[in-house]
């Protein structure tokens, strides 16, 4: 009789366990997914705020900070589909500048111009000027190249073997001048004469169509 | 016997008289094609002084640039549709005549420039040749009066040869030099 009312009590006890139990376990699963998503909506909004940083940065970031800040975004994990368009865009603000950093790099590594194709240039946008002023800056500038204003240009008008023959010689102002006058430029540089200091003591030109 | 040693002789001078200056037609074509250069910067130079917007500097030194295109005494014939004499004047008078023209605005263009007699070597040593040009003049005055007129022209050239030091090297250079413009026609 006792044990039959032990036995009783028991199952009764048990019952409330299970009972307690489950709706605890219930509680604790969506305890961690009401955790879960608390995180991944704060992932989220970090992440946007991170990458909206990025792209609104108005030149305080450098690029390497930005990449950094592209991977701590990423980190998060957020597969929100608003996240994952900030990241793309971001990852082509990144490729673009990088892009941009390099080329200074490129034409800082490329050669020099050589004297030949500073001439050829100087007189090119000489003969080009819009107006008299700007070609006589662009004359100003280019004496500074010479010896003096008064350094000899020889303009061949026609070269057979070792045999030149010559127009008239002037002087690099006047040749300069000559340039703006005539608005062409029509002769090539074929020899180029250098004093110790590095200017162009003697300019030796030829007709472009002897060349 | 004799008159066959005379004539030898006679020939052998003219050969070496000419024969220093022989040219290839290469050269001879670098030369040719010199010369019209002359005749085309003159023709920028004109331009440029009788345009009124060219600042009084900038023209002055422009004619003291085409001034040294001619030779010494050349003169350049003057016409006009409204009278039948050509009046002649010495290059710097031309050129300040043509800075100071009586228009607001001054159009001077040349056009068909090319040889009519080709440049030929001379007994003196020099090439002289006739280049011809056409010239578009256009004249707006203050009052909106229009002056047009083309005229042909003829502007015989010299070339020779010339040297001169350079670094201290003795360059030989071809000089170009203009004589005189010869009006030939006039019309509007």
């Amino acid at each position: 009789m006792i044990k039959g009312k032990f036995q009783g009590y028991f199952w009764f006890l048990f019952c409330i366990v299970l009972a307690f139990g489950f709706t605890g376990c219930k509680n604790q699963q969506k305890l961690a997914a009401e955790q879960a998503a608390q995180v991944k909506a704060e992932n989220t909004a970090k992440a946007k705020e991170i990458l909206n940083a990025i792209l609104n940065d108005d030149g305080q970031l450098t690029l390497a900070e930005k990449e950094r800040m592209l991977r701590q975004a990423k980190a998060l994990g957020s597969d929100d589909p608003e996240v994952l368009a900030l990241i793309a865009e971001v990852e082509d603000m990144i490729r673009r500048e990088r892009e941009a950093q390099q080329e200074p790099q490129d034409a800082r590594v490329k050669p020099e111009p050589t004297v030949e194709q500073e001439l050829q240039a100087l007189f090119g946008d000489i003969a080009g000027s819009a107006n008299s002023s700007a070609a006589n800056r662009l004359i100003n500038e280019g004496l500074g190249m010479f010896s003096s204003p008064e350094t000899p240009v020889l303009i061949i008008i026609s070269l057979s073997g070792d045999l030149k023959d010559y127009d008239q010689p002037t002087t690099i102002e006047r040749y300069l001048n000559y340039l703006k006058d005539q608005r062409i430029s029509p002769n090539g540089i074929y020899q180029v004469k250098k004093d110790d200091n590095g200017k162009i003591s003697e300019l030796e030109l030829i007709k472009k169509s002897q060349r | 016997m004799r008159k066959l040693f005379f004539t030898i002789t006679a020939l052998c001078g003219i050969s070496l008289l000419y024969g220093q200056d022989v040219l290839s037609p290469e050269r001879k074509e670098a030369i040719d094609s010199l010369a019209l250069e002359k005749v085309r910067d003159l023709s920028r130079y004109i331009s440029i002084i009788g345009n009124k917007d060219t600042p009084f500097s900038e023209a002055n030194r422009v004619i003291d640039r085409a001034e040294e295109l001619f030779a010494d005494g050349s003169e350049i014939g003057v016409s006009s549709i409204n009278r039948s004499d050509i009046n002649y004047y010495n290059v710097t008078e031309y050129f300040k005549r043509l800075m100071a023209l009586n228009y607001d605005r001054v159009s001077i263009k040349w056009f068909n420039i090319q040889y009519i007699s080709d440049l030929e070597l001379q007994p003196d040593g020099r090439y002289v040749g006739v280049i011809t040009i056409y010239q578009r003049f256009e004249g707006i005055s203050a009052d909106g009066l229009r002056y047009m007129d083309t005229t042909k022209k003829d502007i015989t050239v010299y070339v020779e040869r010339k040297q001169t030091q350079i670094g201290g090297r003795l360059i030989g250079f071809w000089d170009v030099m203009l004589g005189d413009i010869r009006v030939t026609e006039t019309s509007t």
